[in-house]
């Protein structure tokens, strides 16, 4: 299959998924593979922990909670790394999050089954 | 007759009330009054007048409403028309504009004083009827002046009370009647009128008796006053008695005491004004005051004197002038005009210096100002006008003159007097002025007679300066009428015999002087007094001192008979015709006869001897001898003759001896007599002397009491006018009461609730109605009086308003009670605040009182200090009770905190702006901390500053906030997700299913998987639920009467709620698998769900298996599709098994979770 860096705009990124909603991460793994990604999902927060400790990520798409748990330790694990990431999530950032990051994106669910690239190639390339 | 063409004249004046007054007076007249009427009331000069037209009703008479000029006809009326004044000149009335403002306006002054001067013969009638104001005073005087009758309106009955009072005070009254009896009384004069008029001059002799009598009973004589004037007055008199003639009227007075004060009375009206003929007046101000003011420095002294001064206006009106000129010159010499009048009444009104209002027709506005106050209706001469005047009763015939006099003004006095009197007079002016004084007479006087007194400086203004006589520092006193009269009564004798016959008289007088032999007059002195022409002949004067004796006058040889002829003519009344004596003439012997007679007069005894002359023939002495010696015939008749000369000669010399003798017993008498009288006058003088003494010490005496009176009087008058002021300044009336309830004296507010008037002192205060609802003033008063303990009432009146009245004794400075002090305060204003207190104090008590109820908390506290009111409320949310909170500080007691501020910020901005609301943190007793919404407000009370706060619990209300907010966002959050799911679900599903039929059967069957889970979410509150139910929901459709099909197998078991939707899509997977390939799709089939909780390091695993057994032979899926992935994947955290065993499906889930599942909605 010709792949072409049109078809594949996220060809050799190692991208990790957090969402503890199997329907909405098998979605946005598809998605992403499609765009020629490597994805790394998790689906509890010790994963996510575990994933976001890859050295190879490229970048991550985080739901806001997962199970009981916020991504926040995510996401500053991330941070620190200096791993771009967005957040995705079905209300608005609760104050805490908002406000240790507060230049972080966050995409609104439900999202358009494109919107997930656009926005991971702009924290990427921003 | 002139009568018919000139009627009398009635002038009716009346004001407010007077339509109905004229009503009644003319329905009360007959039907012909023989008089034409003239009415003046005051209109309102914008609209027109129904008066005639109201009269035309009332009377027969034709009614005029006198718009130009009418001609006056008799029986007829004629009234004002508005805003115009009406003046009578020669048979006609005319109307005129107004030259006065209006509210200087006199209507009838002006027409009655018009009146007057048409009508001095005494036709005029002026009747004053009621009315406000003093409207007609000075009026009624004019046509008094002019022998016209005065008749006015009882105050009494008069509906206002105040024109007949002003007309009464002029004195000037004839009649004070009610209405009916004055137009009786009117009529009756009409009718007496006519008769009398040609009756009256003829009657001297009762003239004289009543002129007589007046001397008698008033002391006064009026016998040389003009007989037109005298017998006009009295004429006026008989009018007003009803008397049918003089001698009627004579015997009415002899029977009447009063009458004759009354005849006195009119005898010395005189009509008089401020500024009487202005241009005189002018002509005085400008020539003569300044040059009276010229060279008196200041201590130099003006003296003016006006005789005969009446009731003082023109007093007052030099007094002005002279003060005008001297603040002119702005240098102020001592000043004094003296006014002298025989009427003593009239001298109390000139004292009183109080005139009606109406005086603002002569008196500039300026003068009102300045020399003048304003006294309700009349004005009173000001202090410094009233200081410079002096009234004295005096008569200018009688009394000897004032002296040394600047000015005499003596108006229209003289033309009463005949001329003699006037010639008196006028020499008694000369006598009082100082050299070059002025004198300024009424417009038809002069004093041209006697000449040589006074020289006419301005003959028009009649004004006169006195003549110095040369030589003379001081002219004698001149004379005056003795109290007696007799000298003008002597007078008068003599010259009532001349007369016509004057000529016949001197031409006998002076043939009979001629004829006559020559004559002497002697007096009773033996003085010559008067000698004949040719007398000079028999007189002879000797040497010595010059004589007028007459004995030492004659010749020689006369010398003896005379004395002895004059002895008898004065001794015993004899003629005497002496013999004849021989008397030489320049050589020539001739004899002389002499006759002396008494001249004898009627009563008197005798006073002059008359002596006459009768010269006899010539004797040659030579020739007697030679006759003697040739004739001896004749030496017995020689010797008879001798002796008979010698026998008068004895009788002679007896005579003379007894006359002698007489004289010397009589000089003797005198002698002793003149002794006595020596004696008298030696101790007299002594007397005398010690009298003057004393008389020195007690004009001392006087003197330091006049100063000192003189200090009382300043004090008292400025005790006075203190009093006055105050009495003006006094807002409130105030009432003095004579201990008979009498009226002392009140204020003017005090006529706001009392009807009474200033001329009502000296009346009951019983007897006045009153505004007030108090009966008990007399009642209270006469307590006071009787217990002297002061009583105060509070009373309200007709008017709506509230009086507080008090009444205390009035004590005197001695302290003694003399009536009683009444003061009537008005407290309306009091009152209502009083009211309006009590209704708002009523109405905060029920504020109070519903504050103190309330529930919501409430509380004031000090802004610099602690708690000062804590409602129910507060007591109920805080926990402190009132006790405990009264006096704490607010911030310390409820640990008060300021979100976002301080509660010192807080202070600030209540100082700043008055309030403050928002949300505070409050610590209750039991240490919660509430949330309280609070509202502040800072007020002053005097000095503190309060705070009054009430707030509102709102710590349930946030809590609720807070968890609203939280279960929108979780719901926004799962809708969100739920939404986010299904999306996922159908693209899922599309990518794994080959026909749109499977795609709608598969998806329809997980998102009703997916609803029944959230169903089973509702109904559990979002709380755990019970994972059989979750079980038994899913798999509803597969649960049939055979109980085999599908076991459940497990104990009860709290899911958390997180693991329903996952758990509800695994079972449905399962299912629809089993369903499609699996235990389900045959009817052997069946599946047992069990599931088992264990406890591991302080975890719960949960492990549940799904078993099927029975169903076709099971093969291993040739590719991983989503369903499998869903089965797997779905749990978070799950470990998923499945078995593709060949005798069914296993499938087993373990799964972790917390111990305590917390509640849902705070994740």
């Amino acid at each position: 299959m010709g792949r072409t860096p049109e078809h594949h705009p996220l060809q050799n990124m190692r991208i990790l998924v957090a969402d503890d909603e199997f329907l909405i991460l098998v979605v946005i793994e598809e998605t992403l593979q499609d765009a020629g990604a490597e994805v790394v999902s998790a689906a509890t927060l010790a994963d996510a922990m575990e994933a976001a400790e890859d050295r190879s990520l490229s970048a991550a798409i985080l739901d806001v909670r997962l199970g009981r748990h916020t991504t926040e330790a995510v996401a500053e694990i991330l941070s620190e790394r200096s791993v771009p990431f967005l957040f995705h999530s079905g209300q608005a950032l609760p104050d805490s999050i908002r406000a240790k990051f507060p230049h972080a994106r966050m995409l609104a669910k439900p999202v358009k089954q494109g919107a997930f690239v656009t926005a991971i190639l702009e924290a990427v390339h921003h | 007759m002139e009568r018919d063409a000139d009627p009398p004249i009635v002038g009716i004046g009346a004001s407010a009330g007077g339509v109905k007054a004229l009503q009644s007076f003319f329905e009360a007249l007959p039907e012909n009054p023989n008089a034409a009427f003239v009415v003046v009331v005051h209109l309102d000069p914008e609209s027109r007048s129904q008066l005639p037209n109201i009269l035309a009703s009332r009377t027969s008479m034709p009614v005029v409403q006198v718009e130009q000029t009418e001609k006056l006809e008799n029986n007829h009326v004629y009234v004002i028309a508005p805003n115009s004044r009406l003046v009578i000149s020669d048979h006609t009335i005319s109307a005129s504009p107004f030259d006065e403002p209006r509210y200087q306006r006199a209507p009838i002054d002006l027409f009655f004083r018009s009146l007057a001067e048409q009508h001095s013969d005494g036709f005029a009638y002026a009747v004053v009827l009621t009315g406000a104001g003093s409207d007609g005073a000075i009026g009624v005087k004019a046509i008094k002046g002019s022998q016209g009758i005065v008749l006015v309106q009882d105050p009494n009955e008069a509906e206002f009370p105040s024109m007949p009072r002003s007309a009464i005070a002029a004195e000037v009254a004839d009649f004070v009647l009610p209405i009916r009896d004055l137009a009786r009384q009117l009529v009756e004069l009409l009718q007496s009128a006519k008769p009398m008029v040609a009756g009256v001059d003829s009657d001297d002799e009762s003239l004289r008796r009543i002129l007589a009598h007046l001397r008698v009973r008033v002391g006064h004589d009026f016998s040389l006053y003009k007989r037109a004037t005298i017998l006009r007055r009295i004429f006026r008199r008989t009018q007003v008695t009803r008397s049918e003639s003089l001698a009627a009227y004579y015997a009415f007075l002899r029977e009447n005491a009063e009458e004759a004060q009354a005849l006195f009375s009119d005898f010395l009206i005189s009509v008089t004004t401020f500024f009487r003929d202005p241009a005189a007046f002018e002509m005085l101000g400008q020539e003569v005051i300044p040059q009276l003011l010229e060279g008196k420095e200041t201590g130099g002294s003006v003296r003016v004197w006006v005789p005969g001064c009446a009731t003082g206006e023109e007093v007052y009106s030099i007094g002005i002038l002279l003060l005008e000129a001297a603040g002119r010159r702005e240098m102020r010499p001592e000043i004094q005009v003296f006014g002298s009048d025989l009427d003593s009444a009239a001298l109390a009104v000139a004292r009183e210096g109080r005139y009606p209002s109406a005086i603002e027709a002569d008196v500039s506005e300026e003068r009102l100002r300045r020399f003048f106050q304003r006294e309700g209706d009349h004005y009173r001469v000001r202090r410094e006008l009233r200081d410079i005047v002096l009234f004295a009763s005096h008569s200018l015939l009688r009394d000897p003159p004032f002296s040394r006099q600047d000015m005499i003004s003596c108006r229209n006095l003289l033309i009463y007097l005949d001329r003699d009197l006037q010639q008196q007079v006028c020499n008694t002016f000369h006598y009082a002025l100082n050299p070059n004084g002025f004198l300024f007479l009424g417009g038809a006087e002069n004093a041209d007679h006697p000449a040589g007194l006074f020289r006419a400086l301005d003959r028009d203004a009649r004004i006169y300066r006195s003549v110095a006589l040369a030589g003379e520092r001081r002219p004698a006193l001149p004379i005056l009428l003795g109290p007696r009269q007799q000298p003008a009564g002597a007078q008068a004798a003599p010259r009532l015999t001349s007369g016509q016959t004057t000529a016949d008289a001197t031409l006998h007088r002076q043939m009979l002087e001629r004829v006559a032999p020559p004559s002497m007059l002697v007096d009773e002195n033996y003085s010559a007094v008067h000698l004949s022409e040719h007398a000079g002949r028999f007189l002879q004067l000797s040497g010595g001192p010059v004589s007028t004796e007459a004995v030492d006058l004659v010749r020689e040889e006369l010398r003896f008979d005379l004395r002895t002829a004059l002895h008898r003519a004065f001794e015993r009344g004899e003629a005497t015709l002496s013999m004849p004596i021989s008397v030489q003439f320049n050589g020539a012997g001739h004899r002389v006869y002499m006759q002396v007679k008494p001249v004898v007069q009627e009563n008197d005894p005798v006073r002059y001897a008359l002596v006459l002359f009768i010269e006899g023939e010539a004797v040659e002495n030579d020739n007697l001898e030679t006759t003697d010696r040739k004739a001896e015939g004749a030496t017995n008749q020689i010797v008879k003759k001798l002796q008979e000369e010698l026998q008068l000669a004895h009788s002679r010399l007896r005579a003379t001896r007894e006359d002698s003798e007489a004289t010397n017993e009589e000089l003797r008498a005198a002698n002793e007599e003149l002794q006595s009288i020596n004696e008298e006058y030696r101790s007299t003088s002594e007397e005398l002397e010690t009298s003057k003494e004393e008389l020195q010490s007690i004009n001392e005496e006087l003197q330091t009491v006049n100063n000192e009176l003189k200090l009382k009087l300043e004090s008292v008058s400025r005790a006075h006018s203190d009093l006055q002021n105050l009495m003006a300044a006094t807002d409130f009336g105030t009432l003095f009461l004579d201990p008979s309830l009498r009226i002392k004296r009140f204020t003017p507010r005090l006529m706001e609730l009392f009807n009474i008037t200033v001329s009502d002192e000296g009346r009951p205060i019983t007897d006045f109605t009153h505004q007030l609802d108090y009966d008990g003033l007399a009642d209270h008063a006469l307590a006071v009086l009787r217990d002297l303990v002061p009583v105060q009432h509070e009373v309200g009146s007709r008017t709506g308003a509230w009086y507080l009245v008090r009444i205390r004794p009035y004590r005197t400075v001695d302290d003694k009670i003399d009536g009683v002090v009444a003061t009537f305060v008005d407290i309306t204003e009091r009152r209502l605040a009083e009211e309006a207190l009590r209704k708002s104090e009523e109405h905060l008590r029920q504020e109070m009182r519903l504050v103190e109820l309330s529930r919501s908390p409430i509380f004031v506290w000090d802004f610099d200090d602690g708690v000062v009111q804590w409602n129910r409320g507060s007591e109920q949310l805080y926990g402190y009770s009132r006790e405990e909170a009264i006096g704490k500080r607010k911030d310390a007691l409820l640990q008060t905190s300021v979100p976002g501020s301080s509660f010192s910020n807080l202070r600030q901005s209540l100082l700043e702006h008055g309030t403050w609301s928002g949300e505070l943190l409050h610590r209750a007793k039991d240490g919660r901390v509430l949330n309280v919404e609070s509202h502040i407000e800072l007020f002053p009370v005097g000095e503190r500053r309060l705070v009054l706060e009430s707030t509102r619990d709102i710590t349930d209300q946030k809590k609720w906030e807070r968890r609203r907010q939280l279960l929108l966002s979780e719901l926004t959050h799962r809708v969100s997700n739920t939404l986010a799911v299904v999306q996922s679900m159908a693209r899922q599903t599309l990518r794994t299913t080959d026909s749109p039929q499977d795609f709608v059967e598969r998806f329809e069957g997980r998102l009703a998987a997916l609803a029944r889970s959230h169903s089973l979410l509702v109904e559990a509150d979002w709380e755990a639920m019970d994972f059989r139910q979750l079980v038994r929901t899913q798999l509803a459709a597969y649960m049939t009467d055979n109980p085999e099909r599908l076991r459940l197998q497990g104990a009860s078991l709290d899911l958390p709620p997180d693991f329903a939707t996952p758990f509800g899509l695994v079972f449905h997977e399962l299912a629809t698998n089993a369903a499609k390939y699996g235990a389900f799709s045959v009817a052997t089939g069946s599946v047992l769900l069990s599931w088992r909780v264990d406890e591991r390091d302080g975890e719960r695993l949960l492990r549940v298996a799904w078993q099927e057994t029975g169903g076709p032979p099971v093969t291993p899926p040739t590719r991983h599709g989503f369903g499998g992935s869903l089965i797997e994947r779905s749990l978070p955290g799950a470990i998923v098994k499945r078995n593709f065993v060949r005798e069914g499906l296993v499938c087993t889930i373990e799964l972790q979770f917390p111990e305590e599942p917390e509640s849902g909605t705070d994740a």
